[in-house]
């Protein structure tokens, strides 16, 4: 192995990226093995005298599985709630023929342009009408419209060649068919891409389950760091970095089990052009 | 062939099909973003406090006061630099290196889209409060490298500018690692043998990016650029809420923010909702633009 | 086309009236809520797991152990008073409401303009067995707190009291004595110069959130007035220039004194660079486990020999509830807890001052003090209390931020006198 000299710089440069990136994470999970003074004292990246306290503070003040257990249910709910809907969207915006599609198609794209702030208050107010107030479903409901993946599944449908598709129709073989022995394999890794990411903004949500969320039984992780940050009684540090780091455990553990995977699908599913 | 009533009845057939697969989404975008759309539309022209029962009628007052108010020339400033900061760091930086990691480098390269899409899946409000220890100018690490080399650092949350630099940094922590792998899948269209010509002509790398490799993914840089922007400014929002609540002297306070101190700090509901409608004027303009650009750039590739 | 079009409508049409239907029609529910056969009572709060919280869930707990029927539920708001405020005003536009709410003393003004609401008078009134409830238990300058002209709002649950925290390790490094306290805003000037020149380190802190709360202190404290009887901002005077030239001075002049945002700040105090640090006394727990030198404390610091005039910070309890069972059920809960052994726990715990006097006389008060000066400093304060100034009506909200914004203008440099004119202009203009 020879690497190039006048490559060289280019590989420092994303070293240095990388360790700048990195940095934030390493913070976080030493200051949760700190004891509140000590992460204070030093910002050195190795505590000094690693105690598990903060993690024990998490586990015997909140119900730890549970919270998890909602985010991820909500996360999954939104997540394959939306691909499927999605796909069915974008496929119809692509190999149905209708009038008025295009008309549709863009009033659906044009609510990635509203800003949450205007759909926030009538959103609850809705939502409060049928009682899902303080409800794992109040929280997921909201993030189903969501027009980026039909925005781009679109995208990678059109990349379909139209002679399968031509094929199929002569064989007489139902839309529904076309879907899923033609359109879904092909664009899989496309699919699978735009969920991981649904996933990871889902879990991450914080604004909204804030307003919708009441009892503890119903927390999601972004709110449970929020039990331990208060501006009038100070922040416990540590265990809010504890919390920090346990909320990025499974993004991070599926992602290093997956990396391979995950960044395979994402190398396929380029948007064309 | 067909007869005339079988082709209408296909037609018929087909269009209720296509109805009925758009309807999942329909239903949920009518409910949770076009009713709401609507009835934000509708409150802009009250002025109202969402729990009083006075609700007074003030036509465009909601919109003559915004577009006066010296606020909100500091509001679009601010904005304005939100974007141009994660345009060059969100959009721009990755861009080119997305570049230079699939065609001006070989060896060992793939590690680091691994590596950089790990920030990617941290949670705004996380960051945010990681971003203000790090950056304590005082006791943070960067406080203490800028000390040890003897530099001073302001006080960035009170420093305007600075303030909005430090905030978009949380942003692009979170989405320079996802847009980079974007924009690195987008390089696939980009056949090897082009840039292999233009390198045996000794065409320097910036003219292969510009004159290459950007006319040949402009559909995915579109994309990129407008998710930065649009996504960017609601990015933010959880760093100025967690940070600075749009401080100091809403210096760090945007577009987004804004309507949401309207609404939920003064319970100006009226005023929120007229800058959200502005908001989403602007941004429809870019929607136009992903149609001039990203709409057409699929067909003149197939 | 058409076709598309015509269903489009029809199902946006549907939505809407479903939507629309209750929307503003304050059709509230005027039932209590039941489980099993007990009362719902929902009960509002700020506190985190970290801070007040454990206490809180004791005193539900407790409560709902000691009858069988009412059943308390506890609800956190994240994000202090303006999280809780934004999430009533939710849940109201809603047609809903808690049963008993935690508001911030900021908020007083605003929350009794806008929100309905039954006076603890009323409830006390209606209370049979204890009609005087009020006035035997609390002070008439407590109760002041919650109290808007004449009407009272709600009851004062939580009194913090803004005081002086500061690192002895480097007033010895100074040269100062970290017995001899400074007294005075003058001396603190003083020793927070001497701090800075002799370690290098910053000699003042002055807690900067998004409102009035510390500021307030300082100016009233110099003889300012914040609100004339005509309720009129009032603030722009020579004593108000003066509190604020000595503080941007020591910002501005002797870069003794950090400007920074809250959390930074503070987070520089506990890591040993900053001599003092003016805050709250809701942080005397977090501040002595996060510093690892023995944090001191002393009384909010006189301009010469002028009268200490500060905020009192914190909450009042109001109940929300729609039904009177509920607000029956409510005030049952309300005088449970204001019992002294519970605010005994809650002062304990939090470093809030208890709303009534006989809490001092605790025998876990008394040890709390003994072992935790700065509790007692916070107690010894107790006199110099004054309301947080309310702005009236809509206006309160938005003057918390105005005078937030002031201060930063005035300690990045713009003439004290310009910016308190200005500010003061600008409320009175909204004033109208």
């Amino acid at each position: 192995m020879k690497i190039n000299s006048s490559e060289i710089k280019w590989h420092l440069l994303f070293i240095i990226l990388v360790l700048l990136l990195i940095y934030p994470l390493l913070f976080s999970l030493s200051t949760s093995f700190k004891t509140m003074s000590e992460a204070f004292q030093s910002s050195s990246l190795i505590p000094a005298d690693p105690t598990f306290s903060a993690y024990d503070r998490v586990f015997t003040t909140i119900n730890f599985v549970q919270i998890l257990s909602n985010t991820f249910i909500i996360a999954a709910l939104v997540t394959i709630f939306k691909l499927v809907t999605s796909v069915f969207a974008a496929y119809a915006f692509v190999f149905f023929h209708f009038k008025g599609k295009t008309a549709l198609y863009f009033l659906l794209i044009s609510t990635i342009f509203i800003p949450f702030t205007v759909t926030m208050i009538p959103n609850y107010i809705t939502l409060s009408k049928v009682g899902f107030v303080d409800s794992i479903y109040g929280v997921a409901l909201p993030q189903l419209a969501d027009a980026t993946g039909i925005f781009l599944l679109r995208q990678y449908m059109k990349g379909i060649p139209m002679s399968l598709m031509e094929v199929a129709e002569l064989e007489r073989a139902s839309h529904l068919t076309r879907l899923r022995t033609i359109v879904v394999p092909l664009i899989r890794p496309a699919i699978l891409s735009i969920g991981i990411i649904f996933f990871i903004n889902s879990w991450n949500e914080y604004v909204w389950p804030a307003i919708m969320i009441k009892s503890e039984v119903n927390y999601t992780l972004s709110l449970a760091l929020q039990m331990f940050v208060s501006s009038e009684g100070g922040t416990d540090v540590p265990v809010a970095m504890a919390v920090a780091t346990l909320t990025m455990l499974l993004p991070l553990g599926l992602y290093a089990v997956c990396q391979k995977f995950i960044i395979g699908t994402f190398a396929q599913s380029g948007i064309k052009g | 062939m067909k007869s005339a009533d079988d082709q209408s009845a296909y037609r018929r057939r087909e269009r209720r099909l296509a109805f009925l697969f758009v309807l999942p989404s329909l239903a949920v975008f009518i409910l949770f973003m076009f009713y709401p759309l609507l009835y934000t539309l509708y409150l802009s022209f009250f002025k109202w406090n969402m729990v009083s029962p006075k609700m007074k009628f003030v036509a465009l007052d909601n919109y003559v006061n915004l577009l006066t108010d010296p606020v909100t020339v500091t509001i679009a400033e601010n904005t304005l630099l939100y974007i141009v900061i994660l345009v060059l760091f969100n959009f721009l930086l990755p861009y080119v290196l997305a570049f230079v990691n699939t065609f001006l480098m070989k060896k060992g390269k793939y590690i680091y889209k691994t590596l950089l899409f790990s920030s990617s899946l941290i949670a705004l409000v996380v960051g945010a409060i990681l971003f203000q220890w790090i950056f304590n100018p005082v006791s943070g690490p960067v406080g203490a490298i800028a000390d040890a080399v003897g530099v001073a650092l302001p006080a960035w949350s009170k420093t305007p500018g600075l303030v909005i630099l430090v905030i978009s940094l949380v942003a692009v922590y979170k989405a320079f690692g996802y847009n980079f792998l974007i924009l690195l899948s987008g390089m696939n269209s980009v056949p090897e043998e082009l840039i292999e010509a233009a390198k045996l002509e000794k065409a320097p790398n910036s003219n292969i990016f510009t004159k290459i490799v950007v006319p040949l993914t402009s559909s995915t840089a579109v994309y990129i650029l407008i998710m930065t922007i649009v996504q960017g400014l609601q990015y933010v929002f959880t760093p100025i809420k967690v940070l600075t609540q749009g401080g100091p002297n809403d210096a760090s306070s945007n577009i987004i923010y804004q309507g949401y101190d309207y609404a939920f700090t003064f319970y100006e509901t009226g005023m929120s909702a007229a800058l959200a409608i502005i908001t989403m004027l602007i941004f429809l303009v870019l929607l136009y633009l992903e149609f001039r650009f990203v709409e057409k750039g699929v067909y003149y590739e197939n | 086309m058409k076709h598309l079009m015509k269903w489009l409508c029809l199902l946006l049409a549907s939505v809407m009236t479903f939507a629309l239907a209750g929307c503003g029609g304050g059709s509230a529910p005027k039932e209590a809520t039941k489980e099993n056969g007990k009362t719902v009572v929902t009960f509002w709060h700020v506190y985190t797991k970290n801070f007040g919280a454990p206490v809180i869930k004791q005193m539900v707990d407790d409560f709902n152990k000691s009858q069988d029927k009412i059943l308390v539920k506890e609800v956190y708001n994240p994000d202090m008073y303006p999280g809780l405020m934004k999430n009533l005003q939710a849940d109201v536009a809603s047609g809903k409401a808690p049963s008993i709410a935690m508001i911030g003393y900021n908020y007083l003004d605003y929350f009794n303009e806008n929100f309905q609401y039954v006076s603890p008078e009323e409830l006390a009134k209606k209370d049979t067995k204890d009609p005087d409830y009020l006035s035997k238990t609390f002070l008439p300058n407590v109760l002041g707190l919650a109290k808007t002209g004449d009407t009272q709002v709600g009851l004062p649950f939580s009194i913090s009291a803004p005081l002086l925290f500061y690192n002895p390790d480097l007033f010895t490094a100074a040269g100062l004595d970290p017995q001899a306290a400074p007294k005075t805003w003058q001396e603190v000037q003083d020793y927070a110069k001497k701090i800075h020149d002799a370690t290098g380190e910053y000699g003042f802190y002055m807690q900067e959130y998004q409102d009035n709360w510390a500021t307030q202190g300082l100016l009233t404290s110099n003889g300012a007035v914040i609100l004339d009887e005509n309720k009129k901002a009032a603030f722009a005077s020579k004593e108000s220039e003066e509190a604020y030239q000595l503080y941007a001075d020591m910002v501005l002049k002797d870069q003794s004194a950090l400007h920074i945002a809250a959390d930074e700040g503070i987070a520089s105090f506990y890591s040993g660079k900053v001599g003092m640090l003016l805050g709250t006394s809701a942080k005397i727990g977090t501040i002595t486990q996060s510093s690892s030198f023995n944090v001191m404390a002393c009384p909010f610091p006189a301009f010469g020999d002028k009268k200490v005039e500060i905020p009192a910070g914190g909450n009042f309890l109001a109940v929300t509830a729609q039904s009177e069972e509920e607000q029956q059920a409510a005030w049952e809960f309300i005088k449970f807890i204001m019992q002294p052994k519970y605010l005994a726990a809650w002062t304990i715990n939090t470093g809030y001052l208890p709303p009534r006097q006989d809490v001092v006389n605790e025998p876990s008060v008394q040890e709390a003090i003994a072992k935790t000066p700065a509790l007692k400093v916070a107690f010894d304060e107790l006199p110099s209390l004054t309301p947080w100034v309310a702005f009236p009506g809509d206006v309160g909200v938005k003057a918390e931020k105005m005078f937030a914004d002031m201060r930063d203008r005035i300690l990045s440099g713009e003439a004290p006198a310009t910016a308190l004119k200005e500010t003061q202009d600008e409320l009175n203009q909204l004033l109208k």
